[in-house]
């Protein structure tokens, strides 16, 4: 045989397997992992100046002289879903407790209606410890039109201190459009539909001509470095 | 020619294509060090009695004993390498230190990773320091702090603190997810299996990955939307 017998073999070969491969194993897609989001105790600030929040053992911060609030507003990106929010703090105080309440500010003026709480107990000593709640309902992240709430309150003394709050999130893709951007190859019934506007509305793509985005054309290694470059946003010197 | 020999023909040609895959094999990067920055107005004071004041544009010193604390928000894994304190000192007496460490154990202390000070009267600079032993995130266990203190006049004052950290690939696991052709000693394991563990993949049937089988345009779209979490209006 000669080579280029050969190599037309090949190509035949590997075009039907590749085939056969992809109808007998379609790809599966994920729905991306829960991630923590830290809030420090070093980013709460108390509510009013008159009761100010006190430093403890490492990063653990409490009320000394009053129970009263302190309040972080930390930031997620829009669409986020958080489903489990977690408490790392101290309660060795028989008479007090700490209560965290976790939820999202439509309106400015307006209160924050709260979406979860997580309590140590009044007369629970649990010492120190993570204490966590799965939300009921999850919270999702809309920055166009709300800001976050974390707040958190505590006895008048050291006996009821904390060090972070963390929020569980998962990333999301935005919903489906009503309209195609790529009718040609891309309409509204395709698959990858959802997805290809997501990357349009991101500014990330802009198809590969006129209502059209080539979706079973292969990435080339330069088209990966485009897209990955203007996604992420790379690289400024830091 | 019988399914055998043509499928001895193609192991001999695929063979071909995987030498010339190693003569242009592909170099593979680590992440750079990227900065997180930490402006003066994100630390408050440590305790309720210490008090502050600002300086020139956004610095601040503090009024009275005492320091000011940050916790910053990095990804889990990333690797702190080298800090930076953007710092005023015109006093000889005084000093501004920078602190910075994680905390493992609710309750306790902070095991420290690294420091800055000022020492003398540098007047107005960057101050950096190379950790001797870079400081991993460890969110699911030891949330980190930052804190700065500085006399208590306006002689010596601080801008921002600069975290410079590197992103990192999650460890290889003990088994693998996909064993049919991503087993532990494939040259991609750790990095599909990354991918799996954040829910980009799923693979592409029971056990198996496909690493060989190109991206289409569509498949990519999926991955990088799903991987961003594009794209949610503002």
């Amino acid at each position: 045989m000669t080579k280029t017998a050969a190599l037309t073999l090949a190509a035949m070969l590997l075009g039907s397997g590749a085939d056969v491969l992809a109808e007998d194993a379609p790809e599966t897609y994920g729905t991306a992992s829960l991630t923590a989001y830290v809030v420090g105790s070093y980013a709460f600030q108390s509510r009013s100046s008159s009761t100010p929040l006190s430093g403890g053992q490492g990063v653990e911060r409490s009320f000394t002289t009053t129970s009263a609030f302190a309040v972080a507003t930390p930031m997620l990106p829009s669409g986020a879903q958080v489903e489990r929010i977690e408490l790392r703090g101290c309660d060795t105080d028989p008479a007090a407790q700490i209560v965290v309440n976790f939820g999202s500010c439509p309106n400015p003026g307006g209160t924050c209606p709260i979406a979860a709480t997580i309590t140590t107990g009044t007369a629970a000593t649990p010492g120190c410890n993570n204490f966590s709640t799965t939300l009921a309902t999850p919270v999702i992240i809309n920055n166009a039109t709300q800001v976050l709430s974390v707040e958190i309150t505590m006895g008048a003394t050291s006996a009821t201190s904390f060090s972070a709050v963390k929020l569980y999130y998962r990333l999301r893709v935005s919903p489906a459009p009503a309209t195609a951007t790529f009718p040609s190859d891309v309409p509204t019934t395709h698959p990858f539909f959802r997805f290809v506007e997501a990357l349009a509305a991101a500014g990330v793509t802009g198809g590969c001509g006129t209502g059209s985005y080539c979706p079973d054309a292969p990435v080339t290694r330069g088209q990966m470095a485009v897209f990955l470059a203007t996604a992420l946003g790379l690289h400024f010197p830091n | 020619m019988n399914a055998l020999s043509m499928m001895l023909v193609s192991g001999l040609v695929l063979g071909g294509s995987a030498a010339g895959a190693g003569q242009d094999e592909d170099t593979y990067g680590t992440a750079t060090l990227t900065s997180y920055m930490i402006p003066a107005t994100s630390f408050t004071p440590r305790d309720s009695a210490t008090t502050y004041s600002s300086g020139t544009g956004i610095d601040r010193f503090i009024t009275s004993a005492g320091s000011m604390a940050a916790g910053p928000m990095l990804p889990n894994g990333a690797q702190i390498e080298r800090i930076e304190l953007r710092a005023c000192d015109s006093n000889p007496a005084a000093e501004v230190v920078l602190f910075v460490g994680s905390c493992p154990v609710i309750g306790m202390g902070c095991g420290p990773a690294g420091s800055i000070a000022t020492g003398a009267t540098p007047g107005c600079a960057t101050f950096v320091a190379t950790l001797a032993a870079p400081l991993v995130v460890d969110n699911t266990a030891a949330p980190i702090l930052v804190t700065v203190g500085t006399g208590t006049t306006s002689t010596t004052t601080f801008q921002a603190v600069k975290l410079y950290y590197r992103l990192r690939v999650s460890p290889a696991p003990a088994t693998a997810t996909f064993p049919n052709d991503v087993p532990m000693t494939h040259p991609f394991f750790r990095f599909v299996e990354a991918l799996a563990a954040a829910g980009i993949t799923g693979g592409c049937g029971t056990g198996a990955y496909c690493p060989d089988a190109p991206v289409t345009r569509g498949q990519m779209a999926v991955f990088l939307a799903t991987a961003l979490g594009l794209h949610f209006p503002n």
